[in-house]
């Protein structure tokens, strides 16, 4: 009788440990660069923004853009950041890629070097917009003192995914290109960008 | 009798774990009783739901606050439901297979996945976030397709592709546009799913318009457990008797609306579920086991009369283990489902002066009666200078329209007011 009841006793254990879960969970704090750990998709990882954002700040640099516009103009460049284009499958990726860009550029670039504002249209109406402006004085007050930043150059970002699945697997490929206009002349002072693929096994079980 | 009583025991431990499985919020009473108001109150902690509901749940609330004139209350709990739907690896999938399949995370069929990124999206472009919107509708395009080297299922609800090229043309990208709008041409003019006769499939149509409204029609599918330990998952229709809607704006009628989107011809046209052969699996495999464990406990039985105590209670044990394990793999299917969605939706463009206008839209069934309880009079339009004035409405229950984008903002749940100082 007793081993009949440790045989009950072991399988309402299984039972009961089994369908109720894993018990207490704490979380970990792990790097953002880490995409190893955490859910499992194959949709832009927080790495993937950092990487982007790392590779513009360097690019910025190699241009020399600070360097040759001051050797004209004896001022730091004022880079306007266009809200990005989404032509992903993700929403919210273009807010988050622009405050870590931003945050970024701040980070590396003092006041002396560069200066940021944000413009949230499209490049060439507000190309447009900046020259009538400027032209008009807009960016000016009474006294001759500066309010509003008229921008040197437009960094825009736009993100294009493709994306494929068999049904099982997910498959995305995110192209994140940027390009440096020159405000006054719509002049592209360069351009690139880089391929970003994730491959993720969605459960089959799931419908 | 000794062995009567820990058999009761582990039944009752069986019992409470089926009950556990199969405590799903009851949406569709929830509307009966007190409309998209009882659904928002009742879903309002969602921490009282179980993990494995907790997305259907957010998708029931966003719809509810959507419902309401809530946009961006409900815009945040559709997005916090896109990442489950879309970025998670689910859950309990394991337990899933051996016990209840309700037991795994709720993820949604293709088309309720659809559903949830097209509702995030119209609330995005509504909202004026366009890039977002876009991302939305691109995102219901692929959740609707198949493995297509295979000749499997291609996206094929319209909804998700005129929303895409309205939202193209807002931005100024015309050839995305026509992209779109050549894939939607190359799709077969099944009228179950969509009315071939739609003169808006053309893009100089698309060009000229600058009203969009997506009109809702009807109750979407539900689901059954019938067969064979209920494993097999029927998806029924809708009933609903609303079978098309004529807009009006300022008094002035601009026709029937066309119907583009058949919800529950979306939720029939997918590929088969990998679960309904594991399933299928489960209900076999359970009668062979409750059979051979009752048999089991049987043999023990008479041995422990016979003498042989220890040799008929480990046979009994074997047999007690195999009836609970076949009583526990609960092969029912999972009849969770999105039971707030529409049965049709159906799509009006217009070109409308700028400012604000009155919408009223007409009901009819199929033999072109109109159905007077359901006409909605004095729908608040703006149309803008530049860009979509965006309407979407359903027949029944209605959507509430907010006045303002203050109003659209505002909190759902606003904290009680502090009674005046005496």
């Amino acid at each position: 009788m007793r081993s009949f009841l440790t045989i009950l006793m072991m399988i309402g254990f299984v039972a009961l440990a089994s369908g109720y879960g894993t018990g207490c969970r704490q979380s970990t704090k792990v790097d953002v660069d880490d995409d190893e750990e955490g859910v499992e998709h194959s949709g832009p990882y927080a790495a993937d923004a950092k990487e982007v954002t790392a590779y513009i700040v360097k690019e910025v640099k190699r241009q020399k853009l600070i360097e040759n516009f001051k050797a004209d103009y004896k001022e730091p460049p004022i880079v306007a950041l266009i809200t990005p284009t989404n032509n992903t499958r993700f929403p919210e990726i273009t807010e988050y890629f622009q405050e870590d860009l931003l945050t970024a550029l701040n980070e590396v670039f003092t006041r002396d070097q560069m200066r940021f504002v944000i413009r949230e249209s499209e490049v060439l109406s507000e190309v447009e917009r900046e020259k009538i402006e400027k032209e008009a004085g807009e960016y000016t007050d009474r006294t001759g003192r500066r309010t509003k930043l008229g921008a040197d150059y437009f960094l825009r970002a736009k993100f294009t995914s493709l994306s494929v699945t068999d049904g099982e697997t997910s498959d995305d490929t995110v192209k994140y290109s940027y390009e440096f206009i020159d405000t006054e002349t719509s002049e592209l002072i360069f351009k690139s960008s880089r391929d970003i693929r994730r491959v993720s096994d969605t459960n089959a079980v799931y419908r | 009798m000794m062995l009567r009583n820990p058999l009761i025991l582990v039944l009752l431990a069986v019992l409470s774990l089926g009950a556990g499985c199969s405590s799903v919020y009851d949406a569709r009473q929830a509307m009966i009783e007190g409309g998209y108001q009882k659904v928002m109150t009742d879903t309002r902690d969602i921490n009282q739901f179980p993990d494995r509901d907790k997305t259907l749940i957010l998708n029931f609330r966003a719809h509810a606050k959507m419902g309401l004139g809530y946009w961006k209350s409900a815009r945040d709990d559709y997005l916090r439901s896109w990442n489950t739907m879309n970025l998670s690896e689910g859950g309990n999938v394991s337990d899933a297979q051996i016990f209840s399949e309700r037991m795994k995370f709720w993820m949604g069929d293709p088309y309720e996945r659809a559903f949830n990124s097209w509702y995030l999206g119209m609330l995005y472009y509504m909202m004026g976030d366009r890039e977002n919107s876009i991302a939305c509708f691109k995102n219901a395009l692929y959740v609707d397709t198949g493995d297509l080297k295979i000749g499997e299922y291609a996206a094929d609800w319209l909804p998700t592709f005129i929303m895409r090229i309205r939202a193209f043309l807002a931005r100024g990208d015309e050839s995305g546009a026509k992209m779109m709008l050549d894939e939607l041409l190359r799709l077969p003019k099944e009228p179950a799913n969509f009315d071939p006769n739609c003169p808006w499939f053309n893009l100089d149509a698309q060009k000229d318009a600058n009203t969009v409204m997506m009109l809702e029609l009807g109750v979407g599918p539900y689901f059954t457990a019938e067969g064979h330990h209920n494993s097999v998952r029927v998806i029924n229709q809708g009933e609903y008797r609303e079978s098309y809607v004529e807009v009006l704006v300022n008094g002035e009628s601009l026709g029937r609306a066309y119907k583009i989107g058949d919800t529950f011809f979306q939720a029939i046209t997918r590929g088969g579920r990998v679960m309904d052969d594991i399933l299928k699996g489960k209900a076999i495999a359970k009668t062979a086991t409750i059979a051979v464990g009752a048999s089991a406990m049987a043999v023990g039985g008479v041995l422990y009369r016979s003498g042989n105590k220890t040799a008929g209670a480990i046979t009994a044990g074997i047999g007690a283990a195999l009836l609970i394990a076949g009583l526990l793999a609960n092969a029912s299917a999972d009849t969770r489902g999105n039971v707030l969605l529409p049965g049709e939706t159906h799509l009006m463009l217009a070109k409308l002066p700028e400012g604000d206008h009155l919408v009223e839209l007409r009901f009819f069934d199929a033999r072109g009666s109109e159905m007077a309880d359901l006409r909605q009079r004095n729908i608040p339009l703006h149309v803008p200078a530049k860009g979509d004035a965006v309407l979407l409405a359903r027949s029944r229950p209605q959507y509430a329209q907010p006045r303002s984008m203050d109003e659209a903002k505002a909190d759902p749940y606003p904290p009680p007011a502090k009674a005046p100082a005496k």
